[in-house]
């Protein structure tokens, strides 16, 4: 079992991801056995969450949850990183609107977005994982197209 | 469809899009998608591209320049690498599926380590449609359970190490399983592995204390305090037989491999045939192996370990996957296994019947790790200069090229030479010949090792046991020698 040293080592590590990242919240549920369960939820109060390495908000299974703690360095995949990327976490397919029969998207260009609103789906084995922005700000291009294949690393979306 | 063309690299001078006219028909696989990564997955893409199949590489951001994505038809980038107590990218499950899906791909080859043991895994890919190149899910789970492989090998004629397993509720059922079992004898945590949780005891004072220290410590590390007990037989070797079974009770066997030159359960040389095993011997164990898979109904490669001790075979476990060290039986067999791996889950025959199966010569393999001897430290790094022995009877499975970078997050092993000869002198003059020719510079390697190695007149012998390597390592350390 992981002694208090290590976790709190752990949350500064945290912290520190926060801050090189800029992220406003970050929340970790980490089980590394059957007794030993750390929840550490770090957040602050204000924050400029527009950064460009903003990680994906994504409601889905813990293992991808897992893969959100890494730093972002080795995950800037290509140099013409633009500000407000939004990348892709998952492999899968993607579609741009609720269901196939929805008329119009999730978002449109030009169209404002809350940070946590939906703006894609990502289906992965037959599992519909909705994609939430990392954050406030008009879409400024929309990068792919409905049922287009995403690996890990394709740009998805630009959001000022 | 998804790789981006990197113009410093001649991508279609590795041969992409090149079909060669399938050897199978429309029912062999189309697109098989590798789920490993460094020699193992350049090793199955080889199979592929013979054989007419496409090949889909999976990778990680600190991969995308890896030579098995360079050689894969397409790549899918599935995550980046992860700090230690995270899961690796080679380990998502759900990115793999998904890559599948979004490229077609209609069957997984799992390679060894990663996914390859994982049943749930295997269940789940089959479920979505998708072919598990390896045995069914329920096979790969009884294999993965020490007991229960235990407990079937016996029920199919398996030698085993003698011990009893169940009805160890109390330390008095302890007491009397191991009189009747016999000292000294170790007790093992049923859900172990790696030493953890295993004790030694050498009679009857002992045996309490070693129980309650076996229980605590299996509790601790694995969160299951059950136990069993096994007579401790000394260091015998390490003896592996190769088995495949086409899963409708069909069942073939290569031989062994002598895999008994280890440091610390980890195999460093491997050979075949083994100094130590005759043709009768090799043929009887061979015989009670397959009999066994056949019986069992299983399907593809499998290996199972035994320890080899005064002329008698004691299961260990069996691998229900390809081995690392399956080259030196493709070496002296000339059969391609990959291939048979290929062919079986495709759903055809073996393509050999055991009467027809003729090795020839001898086979050893050597480990290339970035690490440094004799610490055995890992030394990751950028590769300036790669050069790979050649010649008659020299095989080099490796990923490395000129300007890799060997990242820190995987293991260690950068190659396998593989060497063929007439016979075991033969084969180790052309090792150390090839070890010669093997640049990695600037990285250190265990070629060292091994030069030092086959010119010891105890390994030119072939008399030790599977202790005796950590023991001459142990003799030279601190010394000039290494």
């Amino acid at each position: 079992m992981a002694g208090d040293g290590d976790n709190l080592a752990f949350v500064a590590r945290l912290t520190e991801i926060m801050n090189r990242q800029h992220l406003a919240e970050i929340e970790v549920d980490l089980e590394r056995g059957k007794h030993d369960r750390l929840r550490v939820r770090l957040s602050r109060s204000h924050t400029n969450a527009a950064d460009p390495r903003t990680r994906l908000g994504i409601e889905t299974t813990s293992h991808l949850r897992n893969e959100l703690m890494e730093p972002a360095e080795t995950h800037n995949r290509s140099g013409d990183e633009s500000a407000g990327t939004v990348r892709s976490e998952m492999v899968g397919t993607a579609y741009l609107k609720a269901n196939p029969k929805a008329q119009t998207p999730f978002v449109k260009i030009g169209q404002a977005v809350e940070e946590g609103d939906p703006i894609l789906i990502i289906e992965a084995m037959k599992t519909m994982n909705q994609i939430l922005s990392p954050h406030s700000g008009i879409v400024v291009k929309i990068l792919v197209e409905d049922g287009d294949p995403v690996q890990f690393g394709t740009a998805l979306m630009v959001i000022h | 469809m998804l790789i981006e063309d990197r113009k410093e690299w001649p991508r279609n001078r590795l041969g992409r899009k090149a079909r060669t006219p399938r050897e199978y028909g429309s029912t062999m696989f189309d697109k098989v998608l590798i789920a490993n990564r460094g020699e193992i997955a350049l090793r199955i893409i080889r199979t592929c591209k013979e054989l007419g199949i496409a090949t889909v590489a999976v990778h990680t951001t600190v991969d995308q320049d890896a030579m098995h994505v360079r050689m894969a038809d397409e790549a899918v980038c599935i995550g980046h690498p992860l700090s230690a107590k995270s899961k690796e990218s080679y380990l998502s499950e759900l990115n793999i599926i998904a890559a599948c899906e979004i490229t077609g791909a209609d069957a997984i080859h799992p390679g060894y380590g990663f996914l390859s043991e994982n049943s749930e895994f295997v269940e789940k890919v089959n479920e979505i449609g998708i072919k598990f190149i390896g045995p069914n899910s329920e096979h790969v789970r009884i294999m993965g359970d020490k007991i229960e492989a235990k407990t079937v090998m016996r029920s199919l004629g398996v030698p085993c190490v003698p011990g009893v397993e169940e009805g160890l509720d109390s330390f008095d059922d302890v007491r009397n399983a191991a009189l009747t079992l016999g000292f000294p004898l170790i007790i093992k945590a049923a859900a172990g592995g790696g030493g953890r949780g295993m004790r030694l005891t050498n009679g009857l004072d002992d045996l309490e204390g070693a129980y309650e220290r076996s229980r605590y410590e299996a509790q601790l590390s694995f969160g299951n305090d059950k136990v069993y007990l096994e007579r401790f037989l000394g260091n015998g070797r390490h003896i592996e037989i190769q088995v495949f079974g086409d899963g409708r009770g069909n069942a073939i066997h290569f031989g062994e491999r002598d895999c008994t030159i280890q440091r610390r359960h980890q195999k460093l040389l491997e050979e075949t045939p083994s100094p130590v095993i005759d043709r009768q011997t090799r043929q009887s164990i061979g015989e009670t192996c397959s009999r066994a898979i056949a019986q069992l109904g299983y399907e593809g490669a499998g290996t199972i370990e035994f320890l080899y001790q005064q002329g008698q075979f004691y299961f260990i476990e069996m691998n229900t996957r390809l081995q690392v060290e399956h080259p030196v039986t493709e070496a002296v067999f000339g059969i391609d296994l990959v291939e048979e791996q290929l062919r079986i889950a495709a759903g055809y025959s073996l393509s050999h019947r055991q009467e027809d199966l003729v090795s020839s010569g001898h086979a050893i393999e050597a480990r290339i790790n970035a690490e440094s001897v004799p610490g055995f430290i890992p030394c990751p790094g950028q590769v300036d200069l790669f050069h790979s022995p050649g010649g008659l009877g020299v095989r080099m499975d490796s990923a490395l090229y000129n300007g890799y970078t060997i990242p820190p997050h995987y293991d260690s092993l950068v190659g396998k030479l593989v060497v063929h000869a007439a016979n075991r002198d033969a084969a180790i003059a052309r090792l150390d010949r090839a070890l010669a020719e093997l640049i990695v510079h600037p990285i250190a390697t265990t070629v060292p090792l091994f030069q030092h190695l086959i010119a010891d007149p105890r390994f030119r012998s072939g008399d030790y046991d599977i202790q005796w390597l950590e023991s001459w390592i142990g003799d030279f350390n601190g010394t000039e020698v290494l």
